[in-house]
């Protein structure tokens, strides 16, 4: 971060803009990044969700628009844009057009938190990672009130179940968290991820002594992400399209699009909390291998740690798209049973193992 | 089949075309059919109607699943109004109230008789013979 | 004060499977009452029975269960033979029954998929019609169409088939089992799918006999009635086989019952391409010309194992070209009457997964 804005301040000196001018429009070049990236990556997300499912179920898949039809979701995007708004009479306008935002933001504010690479981190703050929970809890808030505003039964059951879900599975999470903070010491994301760095290399990640609280907090997020098999607050079967059914056009598409962001970034989290967030799987940093001698060694480490963060994400990411191929939904009252009879205890019991573990290992250095 | 001759002796019906003819008793006859074990014609198929002009024919097809026999007992019906077998076999109630949407025929004792396949402020009963054919509210009719 | 929700599902709603209207009372997400609602699909086929000749009224036949079409052609032609007391020559018969058994192979896969996606389950959809797509393919090619075959003619079928095609049927009878066992793999031992079918929607023996419940619904009560055996027409009387029965009572049976139906179906179907094969000479058809038929008076009703229960068609003639009445009972209209008592005391998601589990379609129940 700090090298971006030295390099932004020079690049601006070198015209004669004055310092403090630098100072007050750099906060807009992370915001572009990060709005840039979201959409960049919903566009390719969505593009890969419909191609992996229609490979699962032996089809094609979009393959019209552009080559293999790499443009389809580009298209969707331009068409969602161009559509008319429909206002729903006797709906609560107001919140009905606040609710879009308030899901939206929220998932593009969770992508500041986390570190992309060793100095690349848009909100560095000591309690980021207990921040970034909140602010992951939050787009329910913009759900519950879409399904209240758009005044259809079938959203308000949508946005009813989404409630009672986030708060069934926002326990098991808080318990997950706490066991990694055990082990890193930390509470800020940053250092999470630098407490992973070890001689052991892969083996210092998180997910080994935590691997039952990785499944748990996976499970979770699934929950969260309201995908396949959780999906009840907008199960298409019995809700048609859930809290969202009678949106369209732009407002639509801001679901959309905070759907897949936070998919994206909570795959991200995960990783950087278990497996080691932007750190290499191999024991050494491969542009130091090859660029050894460079003086942009230090811009190609960055990079590289980017790439191993966005590698480690897209597998996660997959695996949620291959368990929405495979599994059918579960019903809403094993939903609840599942998160406060099983996921609880087991976080539970994990936290207090790691806090076991942690104590005799460091000889009660807790 | 089932031998009818026991049957007609003892309601004092007749046996016509291999279907036994009950009038009002026709409660009773299913409920009789049904619960004794000789017969038990647990399961009501279906009920038809047929317009045959001056009264309205029932056909109450009967089932049994342990003797795998079938009876079919007909009903005549004149003046439009027949009575209602839901508290015999429960499926009776979407066919009567087919029956009462298609041909006119109320049932007494079945109690939210409605129409059940034409719209609910439709008159007239279309399966009717005497039904007009060229109906105004038709879509294909051009007049 | 408290009031519980009324929410109207359908008449256009993804999962009623065509536009049944389901009037629900909920109480959070318990279900208080239901009230279905039929009719939107009401095309008068009984009435237009009555204003056309036999033959006019015999490709309007196939609409009346559109994915089983050869069914209720059979049962149509059925009564009208017998009204006739024409005998349908012995090949005619074999494949009748040989395009009746695809037919319910297809209906039944259609089943599978589409209950999976009530369900929450995308890819068995694709699966499951990707081997109807076989199934469709092989009725394109032998009558023209894929839905509304018109193949049945009154004394047999419209033309011969080919042994080229029964070696096509005979292969896809072949690799069905091995299609069906992968779909077991994901369906039959995920807990995901035991959780919301065990246990749901039971169905128990006297409810399904006191609402005349039919086909595998009836079966996966423990009642082990099929008139494919209890009343052997066709070329059933001939044809070893077992009858799918469960005694579950809920959705899972419904499922294990079908599932099991697919696989008798193709045993069937060997049996009868083996016949087939070996008598070639034999005649397909009488050849009747029906195009002014006329049918001696009387009244028959015939009795057709459907996918979707007892599929029975009442025909009453007065002696001239056109029937007198014609009367359809289905197996689908009868299940959703018994929708209200199958959903009580579950939970709104589970209303949609039992109603998928009773295979109704509409065109069914509101002919």
């Amino acid at each position: 971060m700090n090298y971006l804005y030295f390099l932004y301040v020079q690049i601006l000196t070198n015209y004669h803009i004055p310092k403090i001018l630098a100072d007050i429009t750099f906060p807009i070049i992370p915001f572009c990044i990060i709005a840039a990236a979201v959409i960049l990556t919903v566009l390719i997300l969505v593009l890969a969700e419909r191609k992996i499912l229609a490979l699962f179920t032996q089809r094609k898949g979009p393959n019209r628009v552009g080559y293999c039809g790499i443009l389809q979701t580009v298209a969707d995007a331009i068409k969602l844009l161009f559509k008319q708004n429909i206002d729903i009479d006797n709906s609560d306008k107001f919140l009905f057009n606040v609710a879009p935002i308030i899901v939206f933001v929220p998932a593009m504010l969770l992508w500041g938190f986390i570190p992309y690479s060793s100095e690349f981190t848009f909100m560095n703050f000591s309690v980021s990672s207990l921040l970034y929970i909140t602010i992951a809890v939050l787009p329910v808030i913009g759900i519950i009130l879409a399904g209240y505003a758009s005044n259809n039964n079938f959203s308000l059951i949508g946005a009813i179940r989404s409630a009672a879900q986030i708060i069934s599975y926002e326990l098991p999470i808080m318990f997950v968290l706490l066991s990694v903070v055990l082990l890193s010491s930390s509470i800020n994301i940053k250092d999470i991820v630098f407490s992973q760095l070890g001689s052991l290399s892969v083996l210092n990640w998180h997910i080994f002594p935590c691997i039952i609280g990785f499944l748990v907090m996976f499970i979770c997020v699934i929950a969260e992400l309201n995908r396949c098999p959780f999906d009840l607050p907008e199960a298409e079967s019995e809700l048609v399209a859930g809290y969202n059914v009678e949106y369209s056009g732009m407002r639509f598409a801001l679901f959309f699009l905070a759907e897949y962001a936070l998919m994206f970034i909570m795959c991200a989290f995960l990783v950087t909390l278990f497996f080691g967030g932007f750190l290499p799987v191999t024991s050494k940093y491969i542009s130091e291998m090859i660029f050894s001698n460079s003086q942009y060694l230090s811009v190609c480490i960055y990079f590289e740690q980017v790439m191993w963060l966005v590698i480690k994400t897209i597998i996660l990411v997959y695996i949620v798209m291959l368990i929405r191929a495979t599994l059918p939904r579960l019903g809403s009252e094993s939903l609840m049973k599942f998160s406060w009879y099983v996921l609880l205890p087991v976080s539970m019991i994990n936290f207090i193992v790691i806090a076991i573990i942690k104590f005799f290992i460091e000889g009660g250095a807790v | 089949m089932i031998d009818m001759t026991a049957l007609t002796e003892k309601f004092n019906v007749t046996c016509e075309d291999g279907k036994l003819v009950c009038a009002d008793n026709i409660v009773e006859v299913l409920d009789f059919v049904k619960n004794n074990s000789q017969y038990s014609l647990d399961m009501l198929l279906s009920i038809t109607a047929v317009d045959l002009n001056d009264k309205i024919e029932l056909i109450y097809d009967l089932y049994s699943t342990l003797t795998d026999k079938n009876l079919k007992i007909s009903v005549y019906v004149r003046d439009n109004l027949s009575q209602s077998v839901v508290s015999v076999y429960k499926s009776a109630y979407f066919d009567e109230c087919e029956i009462y949407d298609l041909f006119g025929v109320s049932f007494e004792g079945n109690k939210n008789l409605k129409r059940l396949l034409m719209p609910e402020s439709w008159s007239g009963h279309p399966m009717l013979k005497s039904y007009k054919q060229n109906d105004e509210r038709l879509c294909w009719n051009e007049n | 004060m408290k009031t519980n929700m009324k929410i109207n599902i359908g008449p256009q709603h993804p999962s009623t499977h065509g536009v049944l209207r389901l009037i629900t009372e909920l109480d959070g997400e318990k279900i208080v009452s239901v009230e279905p609602v039929v009719g939107y699909l009401h095309r008068g086929i009984e009435k237009m029975a009555e204003n056309r000749t036999y033959l006019q009224y015999l490709p309007i036949v196939d609409r009346v269960d559109y994915l089983g079409g050869f069914f209720t052609s059979y049962a149509f032609c059925d009564a009208v033979e017998n009204l006739m007391s024409l005998d349908v020559p012995k090949r005619a018969k074999y494949i009748r029954t040989l395009c009746m058994e695809l037919n319910r192979i297809a209906s039944h896969l259609l089943w599978l998929g589409t209950f999976m996606l009530d369900l929450g389950a995308s890819s068995p959809l694709f699966y499951c019609f990707r081997d109807r797509e076989k199934i469709l393919s092989l009725f394109e090619e032998l009558t023209g169409q894929r839905m509304m075959y018109n193949y049945f003619v009154f004394g047999g079928v419209r033309h011969d088939i080919s042994s080229d095609w029964l070696d096509k049927v005979y292969n896809f009878v072949l690799e069905l089992p091995k299609a069906i066992k992968d779909y077991e793999k994901i369906i039959t031992l995920n807990p995901i799918f035991a959780e919301r079918t065990i246990e749901k929607g039971i169905l128990t023996k006297q409810n399904a006999l006191q609402y005349s419940i039919t086909g595998p619904n009836l079966r996966a009560s423990g009642i082990e009635l099929d008139f494919r055996k209890a009343m052997p027409y066709s070329a059933y009387g001939d044809i070893d086989f077992v009858i799918s029965q469960s005694n579950r009572c809920d959705s899972y049976g419904r499922y294990l019952v079908r599932i099991q139906e697919m696989k008798v179906s193709s045993d069937i179907i060997k049996q009868l391409v083996n016949y087939l094969k070996s008598n070639t000479n034999e005649d397909y058809s009488l050849k009747i010309n029906s195009v002014n038929l006329k049918v001696p008076e009387g009244e028959y009703t015939s009795y057709v194992e459907s996918s979707r229960g007892l599929l029975s068609c009442y025909v009453k003639s007065d002696g001239s070209g056109k029937p007198y009445r014609v009367k359809w009972r289905t197996g689908s209209y009868y299940a959703v009457q018994a929708i209200p008592i199958l959903v009580q005391n579950h939970n709104y998601n589970d209303l949609i997964a039992i109603f998928g589990s009773l295979d109704v379609i509409m065109p069914e129940v509101d002919r």
